[in-house]
């Protein structure tokens, strides 16, 4: 049996899934985190389930961007059973999306869903009348305390096909997608006489609202303190202190956890480290492969677990917090306005945050950016400038080891990213603005922070540790073999150009493979503090790593990947040539 | 109740979204031309007729939060200014 999870954005259709399927789905507190649908089992009795949860959608006929895709699930006709998800503290708003799928007529159950946050701002709503004005089965749902998956679960395995189906099909919606038939009131005809898709969603939003007064019998005003946190954010000055007082917070304890842990795990290292060195000089034969692995190893596998490891943990850490807490699109709000200086939409930083974490999905997240043009701009802004936390965490420590200029890489940074984004708005921006919701303030919960964590973090076992080993090792060949020096003719190239060596160069060349495993390169030679600072500069604006440009030839285009990758060398390039000229 | 701005109490006084000063109810009259834009306004349930509470109105053309069944959503300064509203 296929059954799918329909409702509006933010309803909490990923938590029922993950919650059914005990697949992990990526759940978060605002609008448009799921942008692709997923696809899981479960058991009902011993009816097998075919489940499937879709990007949220705010009404079928107005549905646009990843919204489509839910829409051609709902219409396709291949699903035997819809499940509506409503955000029970949220009726108004999310029964407009239930009309709109009742006068389709298919097998339909209502889940109002989040009750327990409803209940908490004591809103009583009366489930049969709705189940009676809805003519679909309604049941009271919570995916974090499991209430009502036991009903759902009997439900399902005694379903016969008839029990959901709303009886009423009096308002149909006529069109291609649907060959009901229609009996002269619904809001296809409307839409014929008034002109559009509007009129009609605006209708149902009316009637959703008149529906919603009839089964909700009792509102408290709102007195929790969520929600007097919620007043106080949404206060211009206020709120805006408290967002940025909340970002130092943040950053200050990124560093500060990443200074410590590296030096704690460095020492926690030292003896396995030197007992793998012994290892495997005992084994091999002396000459040059024991060499190369002696030193290749224990450095392969040290790097990924001090350097890299406490960054992405606490970025993970700190993202999935501002996340869950709902804080993303508030901060979207305060910068919505430097976001038009770059021709965005504040949204941008929504997916320009994730990038420090991650920047692969952080491309992806660019979808709940409306137009391809500001979506161009920032995975450019993404893939050239943003670091993410496995190069930060290289990037630091490399400056550490070299005594490099931090201020003057900061700088840069900041510099090109301003630059570039305001260069691209001229270029590509647009007068488009923007209209967002913003979600209820919510506590995280630890249960969703580790999967989230886990989630996040399966990347440094399958990618991040056997690429910096196979790296190390690749590092040492190179450098014990002699090739790099034979790079010695371009010296006096790369040293008039950048005024750093050519192996450093190389080093930026290697952004190409990865960015965090270039710094890897700088490591093993000895550099002034100047040539460092300006290669690591060289290094952090530089091309985007393999993943994010496999996601960017998915989500923008072959085209789009390659004018990015030009920028990126250019950048990296032109960032060398001023630094060489300008610093001391 | 003391009215803290005179000025938009007159009965029907027709006024651009952004103008709206924060803590009062509106109501829309007229959406901005573009199916585009009143689109995605027609999606979060705004359209001529519906009721709005304004939340905040950022600073230096930042957006205006207005609250619509309950939910708080945030609105692009340049599209808020071409929302007509009528104070209720």
């Amino acid at each position: 049996m296929k059954v799918a999870l329909i409702g509006q954005p933010n309803s909490g259709k990923s938590l029922i899934f993950s919650r059914l399927t005990g697949f992990d789905a990526l759940v978060s507190n605002y609008p448009g985190t799921s942008l692709e649908i997923a696809r899981g089992n479960f058991h009902a009795g011993s009816k097998l389930i075919e489940l499937v949860d879709t990007p949220g959608i705010h009404s079928l006929a107005l549905a646009e961007g990843s919204a489509d895709v839910t829409k051609r699930i709902v219409l396709c006709g291949e699903m035997d059973l819809l499940l509506n998800v409503v955000d029970a503290g949220n009726l108004a708003r999310n029964l407009s999306l239930t009309l709109e799928l009742v006068e389709l007529g298919l097998p339909m159950i209502v889940l109002l869903n989040q009750i327990e946050f409803a209940r908490a701002k004591s809103i009583r709503i009366n489930q049969d009348k709705l189940a009676r004005l809805l003519g679909c089965l309604v049941i009271p749902f919570s995916a974090r305390t499991g209430e009502g998956i036991p009903e759902l679960k009997e439900i399902l395995a005694g379903q016969t096909g008839q029990l959901a189906t709303p009886q009423k099909r009096r308002q149909l919606l006529p069109g291609p997608e649907s060959a009901l038939e229609c009996t002269g009131d619904c809001y296809g005809c409307l839409r014929q006489k008034t002109g559009g898709e509007e009129e009609e969603v605006l209708l149902r939003y009316q009637i959703a609202r008149g529906l919603a007064e009839q089964v909700i019998e009792a509102e408290k005003p709102e007195t929790q303190l969520m929600n007097r946190l919620e007043y106080l954010l949404d206060n211009t000055g206020w709120g805006t202190l408290i967002l940025v007082l909340l970002a130092v917070a943040g950053f200050g304890l990124l560093l500060a956890f990443v200074g410590w842990a590296e030096g704690l795990v460095s020492s926690a290292f030292l003896p396995v480290q030197s007992f793998i060195s012994r290892l495997i000089a005992g084994i091999v034969a002396p000459g040059f492969w024991n060499n190369v692995l002696s030193k290749g190893v224990p450095e392969g596998i040290l790097i990924p677990f001090s350097l890299v490891m406490p960054a992405m943990l606490m970025v993970s850490l700190i993202i999935s917090v501002l996340e869950d807490v709902g804080l993303l699109p508030r901060y979207a709000v305060v910068l919505e306005r430097l976001g038009r200086v770059f021709g965005v939409s504040g949204q941008a930083v929504i997916p320009l945050s994730l990038g420090f974490g991650c920047r692969t999905p952080a491309v992806a997240a660019t979808r709940i950016l409306p137009g391809w043009e500001q979506r161009f701009i920032i995975v450019t802004l993404l893939s050239i400038v943003v670091p993410c936390a496995g190069t930060i965490g290289m990037l630091a420590s490399t400056i550490a080891a070299f005594h490099a200029y931090t201020a003057v890489i900061i700088t840069a940074i900041v510099t090109v990213f301003l630059g570039l984004g305001w260069v691209m708005k001229k270029i590509y921006g647009e007068d488009d603005e923007p209209v967002y919701e913003l979600p209820s303030l919510r506590l995280p919960t630890a249960n969703n922070l580790a999967t989230k964590i886990r989630l996040r973090f399966k990347g440094f076992f399958t990618e991040v540790l056997p690429l910096l080993l196979v790296m190390s090792v690749g590092v040492r060949i190179i450098i014990d073999s002699g090739v790099l020096t034979k790079l010695k003719e371009l010296e006096p190239l790369t040293t008039f150009l950048f005024g750093i060596p050519p192996e450093a160069v190389v080093g930026v060349l290697v952004t190409i493979v990865q960015r965090y495993l270039a710094p890897l390169i700088l490591l093993n030679l000895s550099l002034s503090p100047r040539e460092a600072t300006i290669a690591i500069a060289m290094i952090a604006l530089s091309v985007p790593c393999l993943p994010v440009m496999v996601m960017t030839i998915r989500e923008l285009g072959m085209k789009s990947l390659l004018k990015i990758i030009t920028l990126g060398f250019s950048i990296s390039f032109a960032v060398g040539i001023v630094l060489n000229l300008l610093l001391p | 109740m003391i009215n803290k701005y005179p000025l938009t109490n007159t009965i029907s006084s027709k006024l651009a979204l952004d103008s709206a000063p924060p803590g009062t109810r509106v109501r829309v009259t007229e959406l901005p031309p573009g199916r585009h834009r009143s689109g995605r306004l027609a999606n979060l349930g705004i359209g001529p007729g519906t009721e709005l509470e304004v939340l905040s109105v950022y600073p230096f053309r930042g957006p205006v939060i207005v609250r619509i069944d309950g939910n708080p959503v945030a609105i692009g300064r340049g599209l808020a200014r071409k929302i007509t509203v009528e104070t209720i």
